[in-house]
């Protein structure tokens, strides 16, 4: 009955036994479901390694999820209403950071966090730097009245302060994946930062360079044409589909990924997913918080820890770690002083093309 | 000889390869980790691009052997998990592996996908979007929507399968009208 399966070249089965399609359909399904008893894996085996039939329908369904994957990450079920809701979260977790109340509870209305959508929006920078700069009163009130106070929310707060500033400040990114057996070494990047808006971040290789001026996000790999957009969040599915190397772009935008490309954005992520507790450090120089992920999203760091300089907040260093071993590390190494240019695209990739995507209205 | 760098044809085969990963893992998050150790061997190999002949082929084997690789990391790290049995692993491989060497993507069954996506009512839709956009679990759906995980478990795999007829069928009209 197996060899009687056939199917043309875009794998489309042609069989003359719909019994056995369909039940070869379930144990695919129940594959992909992870749903399978021993037995039925097995079943699924035999069919795999005997039935033409049964490989197609699995390489289609292969394709199938792959497909839906990429979609989902591109944004594409994501419309227009979804995504003004998701300004109406946004909105609604920045005015929850005025609140003193370390870890103000996460939206349950999303799942992703999105480092780029934070600042993308210069409505929301401007009414986000208005806040911090009540919050910053606030704080500067709180610490005259009560200077001897040091708490893991006093500590962040003032930790987000100080990443805001406009200062410039070399970071050491080191990503693990955790692999031991493979001798993993990590891999290292160099992140400049100035406040939440201007950096430049290049791995060690040089392979790609990616930043931003504070209003367009650009990328270009060693010997490519740069790549520009002044709204990311509008332009996801597009930049997604147009850019040649767009998982790099994933690496920046991802919760999952490597490294969180800035440090307010790890901040921010701190204060609205994590319980936080001061750890007492063994530097009286230094204030040392350990965050704890609050829900058990998988895609989410579980534990971050970070050190802040005890005079000016400025975080020193900071160690993401995830439950499947991957760790992050952030290291400040210097605070040069470079021109405003610096974080414009001309001063890194000088007579290249350059491809700006536009945002749609 | 490919003039294409060999991150950007490793990226054209993305869905085909997350799907060969998401077939052994069953586990998002940990096929786009797969995916990207493999982007990063991928890169490194872009220096000695005379190397490689059959791109795909090879792309498929380096993705073959860091899901591999990854899975026995997974299994020591967590020998309360069931993994997918060594046998089913290895004919889903080779499965994978066997695919003609010289098809390229499939745009006309990415279209088909997308018409029959569009045609799903707004909670299918939804579903769909939480699982795939958000990588959510079946238990973090479940609170989103109401429900149980077990219950959304079933309607998820209802509509993919909804979806792979509704595609086959789209292909199969396109076909008899060419």
């Amino acid at each position: 009955m197996h060899e009687a399966a056939t199917a043309n070249d875009r794998g489309i089965v042609v069989t003359d036994s719909p019994e056995n399609q369909n039940t070869i359909e379930n144990l695919i399904a129940g594959h992909f479901d992870g749903d399978l008893t021993r037995e039925q894996e097995e079943k699924l085996a035999q069919e795999l390694t005997h039935s033409t039939l049964a490989k197609q329908l699995f390489r289609s369904y292969m394709r199938m999820e792959g497909r839906l994957h990429s979609l989902g990450r591109d944004g594409y079920f994501r419309g227009p209403d979804a995504a003004t809701q998701h300004d109406a979260a946004t909105q609604e977790d920045a005015r929850q950071r005025v609140e003193i109340t370390p870890a103000a509870q996460a939206s349950n209305q999303h799942f992703s966090f999105n480092p780029f959508q934070f600042w993308a929006s210069s409505r929301l920078w401007a009414a986000t730097s208005s806040l911090a700069a009540c919050a910053a009163l606030l704080l500067l009130i709180g610490w005259v009245l009560r200077p001897a106070d040091v708490s893991a929310s006093n500590v962040l707060h003032r930790a987000q302060q100080a990443a805001a500033d406009l200062v410039d400040r070399a970071y050491r990114v080191t990503i693990s994946r955790g692999d031991r057996q493979r001798g993993d070494r990590g891999q290292q990047l160099m992140l400049n930062l100035r406040g939440g808006r201007n950096f430049v971040i290049q791995p060690m290789d040089g392979s790609y360079t990616m930043g931003s001026d504070g209003t367009d996000l650009w990328i270009f790999q060693r010997d490519g044409p740069v790549w520009i957009t002044s709204d990311y969040r509008k332009l996801a599915p597009e930049i997604l589909r147009r850019i040649p190397n767009r998982n790099l772009l994933r690496l920046a935008d991802s919760p999952n990924e490597p490294f969180m490309l800035k440090m307010s954005s790890l901040l921010s992520l701190i204060e609205t997913s994590y319980d936080i507790e001061l750890i007492k450090s063994t530097d009286p120089a230094e204030n040392h918080v350990r965050a704890i992920l609050r829900s058990g999203r998988a895609n989410r760091p579980e534990n971050i820890e970070f050190w802040a300089d005890a005079n000016n907040g400025v975080v020193l260093r900071a160690e993401s770690k995830w439950k499947n071993g991957k760790r992050n590390s952030v290291e400040l190494i210097d605070t040069p002083t470079v021109s405003n240019q610096w974080y414009h695209y001309s001063q890194h990739a000088a007579n290249r093309p350059v491809n700006r995507l536009r945002a749609k209205n | 000889m490919n003039d294409v760098p060999p991150i950007q044809q490793y990226l054209q085969f993305r869905s085909e390869f997350m799907g060969y990963l998401y077939a052994m893992t069953r586990d998002f998050e940990l096929a786009e980790e797969i995916y990207q150790n493999a982007a990063v061997v991928v890169i490194e190999q872009s220096k000695k691009p005379d190397t490689i002949r059959d791109f795909r082929a090879w792309a498929k084997e380096v993705i073959r052997r860091q899901a591999l690789h990854a899975l026995r990391a997974k299994g020591n790290a967590a020998k309360h998990t069931r993994l997918v049995s060594p046998e089913l692993l290895d004919v889903v491989s080779s499965t994978f592996l066997e695919e003609d060497a010289t098809a390229g993507p499939d745009q006309e069954e990415a279209g088909a996908l997308r018409l029959c996506l569009d045609e799903l009512t707004a909670r299918k839709r939804n579903l769909i979007a939480l699982r795939y956009e958000n990588s959510a679990s079946f238990n973090e759906i479940s609170e989103h929507v109401g429900s149980t995980p077990a219950a959304v478990q079933r309607a998820l795999s209802r509509i993919r399968k909804m979806l792979h007829g509704c595609m086959k069928r789209r292909l199969q009209m396109t076909e008899e009208l060419s």
